[in-house]
């Protein structure tokens, strides 16, 4: 009975998991098309047209590389702040826990549709609202900010959109991270005189380093691959402003078919994700290492 | 949580409001307003007509309050709430059975391969969802479940994360208790049934939880394998109103509303085992 159970699960994992991965990476090395039932082995030509001629490739990766470090540089740092706050506060912390994280479970996509009419020029309430308390405080008129039709703004407001959802998530982290460091530390630090900076410093920043290690880790991951809240909102524009590589890859793979080149730049990605995982776990390891 | 764990020298303390505690107290405060205000705002303007929608300056609340939005919405969003209510509730039964199940026997059974097994599966979270979905997607075109349920369920039929955590989680269930139904004459899926079970229910719960939203919730992996708009679950059925395909606001954030609706309610109801769970979950590795 048991040896069936198993039996379902390997098959599963083999299908599902085990043979695609090897069927697309040799599928890459392929001229691969959905319907098309010819072979096609092309050797590097799908990667070395990814890394040398494919200048949109680059492009977007530089677009997913200013979306993560915002996301996950200051990204992670805000949601610290946020959480080293509510558990310095004695009450309202239930309420609190309640409304930060209250974006989190939603879905991306309603979300991002309400970030879209939001943020929109002429009739979006962000833009009425910072009209509206420019005239209280008797300052002059803003212009009206262009959140998502204006290129250099555009991905600005994606980035606070995945701010705004994520915040509680990496907050409650923190907050039982934080709660996880026992009092004594720091009542045996203040006795000693240390300073609050100094027990941040000393006690709480490196005891909660595993735990930020692995935000940081499933952030990067996810932030490589962000995709729904730009394809709803700006659909990599204006002018390719928000243009990720998971936009690209999407265009080349399920508006062009081409399957081989859009396997190639996945295995692209899988590269870059498990060198900058590594990256930071070595790091992040070895520098708070005492 | 340590929330209640104050030692008996602080409750002598008298606790005066120092002036960090204020500022502390305003900048918490003003960030949770910016948190929930769009979601009151959207569930507010959902019950705008279409013509208030389109005022300019928009209007905080809504001055003559109708359904006009919603009906609207309703009538294209309806459709996607039965498809997703359908996927997500013979999905997440089934990813939530076999987590446990898989997790039990991955736990408290000896057998050859048993860790080979276990560690195969982990390796799969390793791999960035990418890298599988084209050529999953090619499986499902040679399958012929392009548009059909199938496609969306059972994928998904086994959750790496759900096995993982299982398994965890079944090493607070006794042996000595399995061992003592044994002796006793249990059969072995009694034994799953009324005694392990039971006593895994919080995990149970929580995992059942997550299983709901990732579902529900799900964006890419339905958008490539539904092309018929009668197939759609509600994201991919929402994100079609983006484009330029529902240029009216009123309908777009009427039907997000819609959308929104039930994970509200979920979340609401079991806020506590969602954000313990997911705060857990983040612990887990560090």
């Amino acid at each position: 009975m048991i040896w069936g159970m198993m039996g379902v699960v390997i098959t599963h994992y083999i299908l599902w998991a085990f043979f695609p991965f090897t069927y697309a990476f040799i599928r890459s090395f392929t001229k691969w098309q959905p319907l098309v039932k010819d072979f096609n082995l092309i050797g590097l030509a799908n990667y070395r047209e990814a890394l040398f001629e494919d200048t949109l490739f680059w492009k977007a990766l530089g677009k997913t590389a200013y979306f993560t470090v915002a996301n996950v540089g200051i990204g992670t740092t805000l949601c610290l702040v946020v959480a080293l706050m509510v558990n310095s506060v004695k009450r309202f912390r239930g309420f609190f826990r309640f409304a930060y994280f209250l974006p989190v479970p939603l879905g991306i996509v309603p979300v991002a549709l309400v970030w879209q009419f939001i943020l929109q020029t002429r009739f979006g309430i962000l833009n009425h609202v910072i009209f509206s308390t420019a005239r209280a405080l008797h300052l002059p008129p803003p212009p009206e900010i262009g959140w998502l039709t204006r290129p250099q703004w555009a991905m600005p407001s994606i980035i606070m959109l995945t701010w705004w959802k994520w915040l509680g998530f990496r907050m409650v982290i923190f907050v039982a991270g934080l709660q996880g460091i026992p009092d004594v530390f720091y009542e045996a630090a203040q006795i000693d005189g240390a300073g609050r900076w100094a027990q941040f410093r000393y006690i709480t920043l490196p005891l909660l380093i595993p735990v930020v290690l692995l935000t940081l880790v499933y952030s990067t991951i996810a932030s490589i691959q962000v995709f729904a809240q730009i394809q709803v909102m700006t659909e990599g524009g204006p002018m390719r402003a928000t243009y990720t590589i998971m936009m690209h890859l999407y265009d080349r793979t399920f508006g062009l078919y081409r399957f081989g080149y859009g396997a190639a730049l996945s295995f692209i990605l899988f590269i870059i994700i498990l060198g900058l995982t590594a990256f930071e776990l070595k790091v992040l390891r070895t520098r708070w290492k005492y | 949580m340590a929330q209640t764990m104050t030692s008996p020298r602080k409750q002598v303390k008298k606790s005066k409001a120092k002036p960090i505690d204020i500022v502390l107290y305003t900048v918490l405060i003003v960030g949770a307003f910016i948190m929930i205000s769009p979601i009151v705002w959207m569930s507010v303007s959902a019950f705008k007509s279409e013509a208030e929608i389109n005022i300019f300056p928009p209007t905080l609340l809504p001055r003559e309050p109708s359904l006009e939005s919603l009906n609207k919405a309703w009538a294209r969003v309806g459709p996607f709430l039965l498809n997703s209510t359908f996927v997500t509730g013979v999905s997440t039964p089934i990813s939530v059975l076999t987590s446990v199940l898989v997790g039990f026997v991955l736990s408290k059974y000896e057998f050859r391969g048993r860790n080979l097994i276990f560690y195969g599966i982990l390796s799969t979270m390793m791999l960035p969802g990418t890298v599988l979905l084209i050529p999953n997607y090619q499986i499902v075109i040679w399958l012929g479940w392009i548009n059909t349920y199938a496609a969306l369920i059972v994928p998904g039929a086994f959750s790496t994360f759900g096995i993982f955590m299982m398994r965890q989680f079944m090493h607070t269930v006794p042996d000595e208790l399995l061992d003592a139904a044994r002796i006793d004459g249990a059969s072995e899926p009694r034994i799953f049934a009324q005694i392990v079970i039971p006593l895994v229910k919080p995990a149970l719960a929580m995992l059942s939880i997550f299983q709901f939203m990732g579902v529900w919730n799900a964006y890419f992996w339905p958008l490539i394998v539904l092309t018929k708009e009668k197939m759609f679950t509600v994201p991919v059925g929402l994100a079609g109103f983006a484009g330029g395909y529902e240029p009216n606001f009123a309908s777009r954030n009427a039907g997000a509303f819609i959308a929104i609706v039930p994970v509200i309610i979920v979340f609401v109801l079991f806020q506590r085992h969602i954000i313990k769970g997911m705060a857990l979950t983040g612990m887990a590795g560090g």
